[in-house]
């Protein structure tokens, strides 16, 4: 639980970064979410990206890595490393090629 | 009090050699509810007790065609024929209960079966019907269904052995054949609880909610707590069907025994949230009375009294801390989280705990769902 929180810390800390959900596999997911949405959507993400990499793999087409999603007003990127992952939810100006180098690089240290 | 527990005290009398407080009891729950399979069974013993036995075979009947897998029923049905002299209708049903092994927990039922055939548990042939039951309560329902096919080439007209076929099927997820099995088996056994589930589940899937809550309306006639339907559906991951609250009934004083018409003993003191339990402690499930049945009280009973306490916040504190006790069945802990989310007060709570133990029992998909419901019950919550 240290270990989450503290990537979820540094994860929330990086630049442009609004929020941050992380998990382990086998792990229940913890969030640092804007106050605005549900208080279930850390758990509503992190099962939401989930599912799509059940679908993924189902269909034959391998594990996902990464997932990104843009929305009008934020973007958001899925980093699955080993047991570990993370989405962020970033602004829409956010540089998602440095977040999700800064993204992996947390993941790595966990591993 | 739920009508269940009426039913634990009225078997209990029945056993402590009080079969007139038995059937009052037993009685008391069918005024309510006249299909309830349970009471009809405890009315059924005490009938066949007292010598009645034309009752008695009307209430085991009713109590077989709901339940096709009861061996006490099945046994005592056994136990009327034999003594009308009818031995190969009573070796019939004898048969019927040594084959519903491993389902028989009640070795009563067991050894009155075997007397009836004569033989010793030894002597016992393993036929497809007993291999069709094991392999689908150790998680093989493609080998069960092999299985019972073949037992049902010899004996189409065994209920029990299609109904273990249908389960099979509807473990399996093929619905189709699940709905043709429990057709058939609903033109034997109109009441059969457990072919009204998942028939009630197959049309749900189909779109066809009204018609599967209904249907599962008919089967809470015989089982108004629903707990059959609770154990299936807690088998899958996703379901669409409401189950309702548990009902309570009132007791009347002449019914409740002496300990609780005396001065109520002082309820332990749940601790506070953010305090350990200690094992001397009031609260702690080891100090917890016995559950209805006389076995010790375990974590789950815990939670089930704290929730019917409506202690809400010590029930919450206990359901965190079974999501991540690795060591309960998931079958038990996603069946009482979903009893838990009943009760509007703990809703939004018990949604998203379950979400969280899906998660970490590797079910995104079915913990999504938990946390959609968990985020619907919190914006009920705040109107």
């Amino acid at each position: 639980m240290a270990d989450l929180q503290s990537l979820l810390a540094n994860l929330k800390a990086l630049d442009e970064v609004d929020g941050a959900v992380v998990w382990r596999a086998g792990e229940a997911p913890v969030g640092n979410l804007s106050a605005s949405v549900s208080a279930v959507a850390p758990g509503l993400l992190a099962s939401g990206i989930g599912t799509m990499e059940q679908v993924v793999q189902t269909v034959g087409l391998g594990q996902v890595e990464e997932l990104w999603f843009l929305t009008g007003a934020q973007q958001g990127l899925a980093v699955r490393l080993g047991d570990w992952q993370a989405i962020i939810v970033a602004t829409l100006d956010a540089d998602i090629d440095r977040l999700r180098n800064a993204v992996t690089e947390q993941l790595e240290r966990q591993s | 009090m739920r009508p269940s527990e009426i039913v634990d005290r009225a078997r209990q009398a029945f056993r402590d050699g009080s079969p007139d407080r038995a059937v009052e009891l037993a009685g008391h729950v069918i005024a309510r509810y006249p299909r309830h399979a349970s009471a009809r069974l405890v009315r059924a013993l005490a009938a066949e007790a007292a010598g009645e036995l034309d009752q008695a075979l009307e209430d085991l009947r009713f109590v077989t065609s709901a339940e096709p897998l009861n061996a006490p029923a099945a046994a005592a049905t056994a136990r009327i024929f034999k003594r009308r002299d009818d031995d190969a209708r009573a070796q019939d049903e004898a048969r019927r209960v040594v084959e519903l092994v491993p389902d028989v927990a009640d070795s009563e039922s067991l050894e009155s079966a075997l007397d009836i055939l004569g033989v010793d548990a030894d002597a016992l042939p393993m036929t497809p019907g007993v291999f069709a039951r094991i392999h689908l309560r150790t998680g093989w329902p493609g080998t069960a269904e092999r299985y019972a096919r073949r037992a049902l080439d010899d004996e189409p007209d065994r209920i029990d052995i299609r109904l273990t076929l249908a389960e099979a099927l509807w473990q399996l997820n093929r619905l189709s054949l699940c709905e043709e099995q429990c057709t058939i088996i609903f033109d034997r056994a109109n009441d059969c609880v457990r072919a009204a589930v998942m028939l009630a589940h197959v049309l749900a899937e189909r779109g066809r909610m009204a018609e599967g809550q209904d249907l599962l309306g008919r089967a809470g006639e015989i089982d108004p707590e629903y707990l059959e339907a609770r154990q299936m559906l807690a088998q899958l991951e996703i379901h669409r069907l409401v189950l309702p609250d548990a009902p309570q009934i009132d007791v009347p004083t002449s019914l409740r025994p002496p300990s609780e018409t005396a001065e109520p003993a002082p309820t332990p003191v749940a601790p506070a949230a953010d305090e350990p339990l200690q094992d001397d402690q009031p609260g702690k499930p080891e100090d917890s009375p016995t559950a209805p049945d006389g076995a010790a009280f375990t974590q789950i009973d815990w939670a089930r009294e704290l929730i019917r306490r409506e202690d809400w916040r010590e029930a919450e504190r206990v359901l965190r801390e079974m999501v991540e006790d690795d060591e309960l069945s998931q079958a038990d802990v996603d069946a009482l989280l979903e009893e838990a989310a009943e009760a509007p007060a703990l809703a939004a709570v018990a949604w998203g705990l379950l979400g969280d133990f899906r998660m970490r029992s590797h079910r995104p998909q079915a913990a999504a769902e938990a946390y959609l419901r968990a985020a619907s019950a919190q914006d009920a919550a705040d109107g």
